[in-house]
């Protein structure tokens, strides 16, 4: 069995699952001892990819006015969230908080590896972006919809949104929709609760 | 496609990017600094040594040719070109141990022929890990991996006067040219490099009949699509690498061409960067971001031991006994190249090659030197033996110990889930046999050359 925490850490847990169900979905079976490999493991082998990316793109342009924003600040290395906003040619910033423990090639290697016309900037942990306008910025957060107001997010959005909110008052997306559709069992190791008070569904 | 890296947080720090933790041994030159500087001191005080001579003799050619390389390096890594064919080989591979093995060793001498070997080898094991990740192959086989890409990398570094940092010394000296060394060594260093990546390959089928690796093709597979979209959207920058390579090119042409007493090589390198930088229209502060001073600080302390050294008589004199003792040049050279492999294993290629410098040129004096016929294969021979004795231990080569921490960081797994080591007990088997064979190799060549020259 492969170690994937490495790869969730430079590509997110999103793209890895999305890839993996791609990988299987090309092999034609679900690969042996991949759900024992997951923090979250795809139920369905095949088309769990193609899913994702359709969730992803849909939570998109459920912001509120995405194209009229001028900057989306997303905790984590998510390509396909990156994949999505290309796709919906976002002409706005990207700003990517990403942990603090990654070294410099693999940041490096993050900030290359972005679609074409896309506008990303990266910051480590716990270098936060500032003067994120309030009118003009959305925080997007990915998660599971844990019921009760509760939602389950990964460490890096947990201590982003913990790090802003001293600061910003504006907009924080909870991009939900990929819950149990999707995933088999969630379990919390490196991902944390938190209320869904102050976000919007996507 | 537009990224950047935002300059000032909300901590009012520097760039994020930039704020690296402080790598273990970063301190080590400044160290060595210090060491160096109070035995110069007191030697000079004692009337042992007098340190203006000995700054008389430091060589600076070398040090600035070092790190105009060593800036050349980065613009190419920068071009994302090495990433790229890095990736093209293990899709290439499909994940079959022995093509891996010979695919990625191949790649590395190329590349580590005319670039910085340890850069070339750092860029080039994220990929790999990827992979033996996914294959989770047996020890043997990692161990036995790793060790020959350290011994590539040396060998393709002696393999051209611009490769490694004592084939820059070699250079220098005057006891060749950059022709004449490129054409002698060339040869030598890709036949024993194929004679190296052959045998490796070889003892692999050997061990993979005896056990027969489990099927790992489904994680193969995943993790190839896992490596292709880690790389999915990373362009080569083709522009900028086509006026590099034309840069490139135009030096090596500098460097072969004209003499080195008319236009010195460093000053070609050193011009060779600025056009580069300049042609290209990149922006200087990625070179300065990737340029990394800790090479460079202890290549500049070993340069000061060399001339300290010389300054003393210490190598001369022993030149001399040696000549006194050992009349046939054969042998002498034998005896030289023996000698000069210990040192670069005990103390690494670097100090060794700066150390030795000044008894192969008393060797290879004109008119006075016994292979003084020869200076040209006394080079070679030289090299050969610096080389052999960098691929003895982990620490003797400039790559040994960061490959061994980034292997130890990637925590690669064997077939049975045991975490994988390499290191220097790992690496000692490995090591003592590539030096014999390299040595050897190297002294029947050069003696085979010098027998027919005669």
């Amino acid at each position: 069995m492969i170690s994937l925490s490495p790869h969730i850490a430079e590509l997110g847990p999103l793209t890895v699952i999305a890839t993996i169900g791609d990988a299987q979905a090309r092999v034609g079976r679900a690969t042996a001892g991949m759900r024992d490999m997951l923090p979250v493991a795809p139920a369905t082998g095949s088309g769990c990819g193609g899913r994702i990316r359709q969730v992803l793109r849909s939570a998109v342009t459920q912001l509120p006015d995405y194209q009229s924003k001028t900057c989306i600040v997303f905790p984590g290395p998510e390509l396909v969230f990156l994949e999505a906003l290309a796709d919906l040619s976002y002409t706005g910033r990207v700003l990517m908080v990403l942990d603090g423990v990654l070294d410099n090639p693999t940041v490096e290697r993050i900030q290359c590896n972005v679609p074409k016309g896309l506008d990303v900037s990266v910051h480590q942990l716990p270098y936060v972006p500032d003067r994120l306008g309030v009118t003009g910025t959305v925080l997007a957060v990915p998660g599971f919809e844990c019921g009760s107001g509760y939602a389950l997010v990964t460490k890096v959005a947990v201590r982003t949104l913990g790090l802003c909110r001293s600061f910003y008052f504006g907009d924080i997306a909870f991009l939900d929709g990929i819950g149990e559709r999707v995933y088999g069992r969630p379990v919390t190791e490196n991902w944390a609760l938190i209320s869904k008070r102050n976000a919007f569904n996507c | 496609m537009s990224t950047s890296t935002t300059l000032g947080g909300r901590l009012g720090a520097p760039s994020p990017v930039d704020r690296g933790s402080c790598p273990p041994g970063a301190d080590m030159p400044f160290l060595m600094i210090a060491c160096v500087g109070l035995v110069a001191a007191a030697l000079s005080l004692t009337g042992a040594i007098k340190l203006t001579a000995a700054m008389e003799h430091y060589q600076w050619g070398v040090l600035s040719f070092f790190i105009a390389l060593d800036m050349f390096t980065a613009l190419v890594v920068g071009t994302g070109v090495l990433d790229k064919a890095a990736v093209v080989i293990a899709n290439r591979s499909r994940g079959n141990p022995g093509l891996v093995l010979l695919l990625f060793s191949s790649l590395l001498f190329l590349v580590s022929s005319f670039l910085n070997n340890l850069t070339a080898v750092l860029v080039v094991l994220p990929v790999i890990f990827v992979l033996l990740g996914a294959l989770r192959l047996p020890r043997a086989y990692v161990v036995s991996f790793f060790s020959l890409l350290l011994a590539i990398s040396n060998l393709a570094g002696a393999s051209t006067p611009v490769g490694d940092f004592p084939a820059l010394i070699i250079m220098k000296s005057g006891l060749t040219t950059f022709q004449a060394y490129l054409v002698r060594a060339f040869p030598l260093f890709a036949f024993t490099g194929a004679v190296v990546i052959g045998l490796h390959f070889a003892a692999h089928h050997l061990r993979r009949r005896k056990t027969e690796a489990d099927n790992q093709d489904d994680d193969t597979h995943v993790s190839l699509s896992l490596l292709a979209t880690k790389y999915r959207y990373r362009q080569v920058d083709t522009r900028v690498l086509w006026r590099i390579a034309a840069v490139f090119i135009a030096m090596f042409i500098g460097w072969a061409t004209i003499p080195a007493d008319v236009v010195p090589p460093e000053l070609t390198a050193v011009l060779g960067l600025g056009l580069a930088v300049t042609v290209t229209g990149r922006d200087f502060t990625n070179v300065y971001r990737a340029f990394d001073l800790k090479p460079v600080l202890t290549v500049a302390i070993m340069l000061f031991v060399a001339s300290i050294i010389q300054e003393s008589g210490l190598l001369e004199r022993l030149a001399g006994q040696l000549q006194a003792r050992i009349h046939s040049p054969v042998y002498l050279l034998c005896a030289v190249m023996v000698m000069t492999a210990i040192c670069s294993g005990l103390f690494s290629a670097g100090p060794a090659a700066a150390a030795m410098m000044p008894l192969i040129l008393s060797l290879g004096a004109p008119g006075s030197g016994p292979l003084a016929d020869h200076s040209d294969w006394l080079a070679v021979a030289f090299a050969a033996a610096i080389c052999a004795g960098s691929s003895l231990f982990v620490w003797s080569a400039t790559a040994g110990f960061p490959m061994s921490m980034k292997i130890t960081d990637a925590q690669l797994a064997g077939p049975d889930g045991q975490r994988l080591k390499w290191g220097t007990r790992e690496y000692l088997k490995y090591g003592v046999t590539h030096c014999l064979l390299q040595l050897t190799l190297g002294i029947a060549w050069v003696l085979t050359a010098i027998s027919i020259q005669r």
